[in-house]
């Protein structure tokens, strides 16, 4: 690949998309790196074959209409099923980003003069026995295979974690037939979202309890799970003694809610602010949407957005101040607007009941075995082994455990290590 | 559609996923881990976590749930998820 594009953003959902679209218009060269097979992200996902309405629907149908604007700008170009495992910006201000298919081989690269990451977030579970079996799954996982493909993990499933993810899942899976023993959410309250009401009646009417205070927190099987351990926690989910039962089933979908992916605002090196609430973080931006690195912008989830109309927002600001970093447009009327819409939308998506804070009792919930890290094989053990050994900070324990290091970059475990980390280091200090 | 799983012949149909096909056809891991030789398939679903790698044909280290199957793909256990960085 040769020459210099004006824009790349990586990132094809809602924040994504608003960015290309807006610095597209504002004459940029924009090129579109995303993993899904076409646009929409994990928002509005592509290739809906088998929508739960049971018609199958067209390709571009599942995008709303100021996004499915992106089929007319010419001046985009959009690199589907890519993933950038790279980047590097130059003393010129260049970034590099490597980018490659999802079936490996050779990579190539993509310059770009400015970067807008809409790299999303990924489903956070927290660790517990047997949480690697197969057919233990994010509810994302569940949600997609059932929509997209048709296709089912088990036929008699645990719903289980925090959250506004369990509800939907839940219902999706009890209309396609799957026999949900229970939803389980950890907090005292189940999630308050629109639209909440008419799942839990649709599980009501299907005689499927939704059990607050409660989780998976053993999974066993040989090959895959066959039986889930359920506990009832206590306010700081903490196992209460003496509450555990078994349960047969043949897959667990969990979700605690969602963290930032933060693996490429980190190698071009951004800086973070703690995300609320959350184990996890999120990158830091100002009132523009730039990072604290000089021509990267960042708009979506990964700057730690509630929801899609405030990615969406964000998106189109920071493509257009991605524009102006290229002195194609000026600071206008427009970009005052947008900044106003978006502190409206981001007071409203606040109100929505988010998935709340992880309480400290899921550090009990693994024991010292348990696979922390999915591709390192990290043991929970060794975490509090390499702060009690020295290591005080993340990174530390990183180079002593390996944990978070692996092939996914510590999408899956990087936001449960750095909350076990934390609390190991309060531990010392006490 | 055919395509086969460690020699195995399967079906699958159009639009699913190496992953999703395998999963309608009852199979729900399709990898060891290299050091406890844990059994693995798909977690995340949205090409995140690595877990569902496999081999298929000449290709090493494909994500499953990621990559669309297609007739007459030869899907075998993947040797090294380590081929995907």
């Amino acid at each position: 690949m040769s020459g210099v594009i004006d824009v790349g953003v990586v990132g094809a959902g809602p924040a994504g998309l608003a960015a290309a679209i807006a610095a597209g218009n504002l004459g940029c060269e924009v090129t579109l790196i995303d993993m899904g097979s076409g646009p929409g992200g994990s928002m509005y996902r592509p290739g809906m074959l088998f929508p739960a309405a049971g018609q199958p629907r067209r390709a571009a149908e599942h995008l709303p209409p100021s996004l499915a604007r992106i089929r007319q700008i010419r001046q985009a170009r959009h690199l589907a099923m890519t993933s950038v495992s790279r980047a590097e910006r130059d003393g010129d201000g260049v970034v590099t980003l490597w980018v490659g298919g999802p079936e490996g081989g050779a990579e190539t690269t993509v310059e770009v003069r400015a970067v807008v990451l809409a790299t999303g977030a990924a489903e956070l579970v927290l660790p517990f026995p047997g949480w690697d079996l197969p057919g233990v799954t994010t509810a994302g996982a569940a949600q997609g295979l059932l929509t997209g493909q048709g296709v089912t993990v088990g036929r008699r499933v645990l719903v289980a974690g925090a959250g506004p993810t369990l509800l939907p899942v839940a219902a999706t899976l009890t209309q396609a037939g799957v026999r949900v023993v229970a939803v389980l959410e950890a907090a005292s309250t189940p999630a308050t979202y629109p639209g909440a009401t008419g799942h839990a009646d649709l599980l009501a009417r299907h005689g499927v309890p939704i059990h607050t205070g409660s989780t998976v927190v053993a999974c066993h099987g040989t090959g895959r799970v066959e039986r889930a351990v359920i506990a009832q926690l206590d306010h700081d989910w903490r196992p209460v003694p003496g509450s555990h039962r078994e349960e047969t089933v043949d897959a667990v979908h969990v979700s605690f809610g969602r963290a930032p992916a933060l693996a490429l605002p980190r190698a071009l090196g951004c800086a973070e602010v703690p995300y609320p609430m959350r184990p996890a973080a999120a990158v830091a931006c100002d009132a523009d949407l730039a990072t604290s690195v000089p021509g990267v912008f960042a708009a979506g989830e990964v700057t730690g957005a509630g929801d899609a109309h405030v990615a969406e927002l964000e998106g189109c600001l920071a493509g257009t101040s991605a524009a102006r970093y290229l002195n194609r447009a000026e600071a206008t009327e427009r970009t005052r607007f947008l900044r106003s819409q978006l502190a409206e939308a981001r007071r409203l998506a606040a109100q929505l009941d988010e998935a709340g804070p992880l309480r400290p009792g899921w550090l009990e919930w693994p024991d010292a075995d348990t696979v922390v890290c999915r591709c390192e094989e990290t043991r929970w053990s060794e975490i509090s082994e390499a702060v009690a050994g020295g290591a005080r900070d993340v990174a530390a324990v990183q180079e002593v455990t390996r944990c978070g290091l692996g092939y996914c970059r510590g999408s899956v475990c990087g936001p449960a290590l750095r909350y076990a980390v934390s609390a190991a280091l309060s531990a010392c200090q006490l | 559609m055919r395509f086969s799983f460690d020699g195995s012949p399967l079906e699958a149909q159009r639009g699913m996923t190496i992953g999703g096909a395998l999963l309608a056809s009852g199979i729900v891991s399709w990898r060891r881990t290299p050091r406890q030789g844990r059994p693995r398939g798909i977690f995340c679903g949205t090409g995140v976590c690595f877990d569902c790698v496999v081999d298929v044909g000449d290709r090493r280290a494909v994500r499953a749930c990621l990559v669309l199957v297609r007739d007459g793909d030869e899907v075998r256990t993947s040797t090294s998820p380590r081929a995907a960085q």
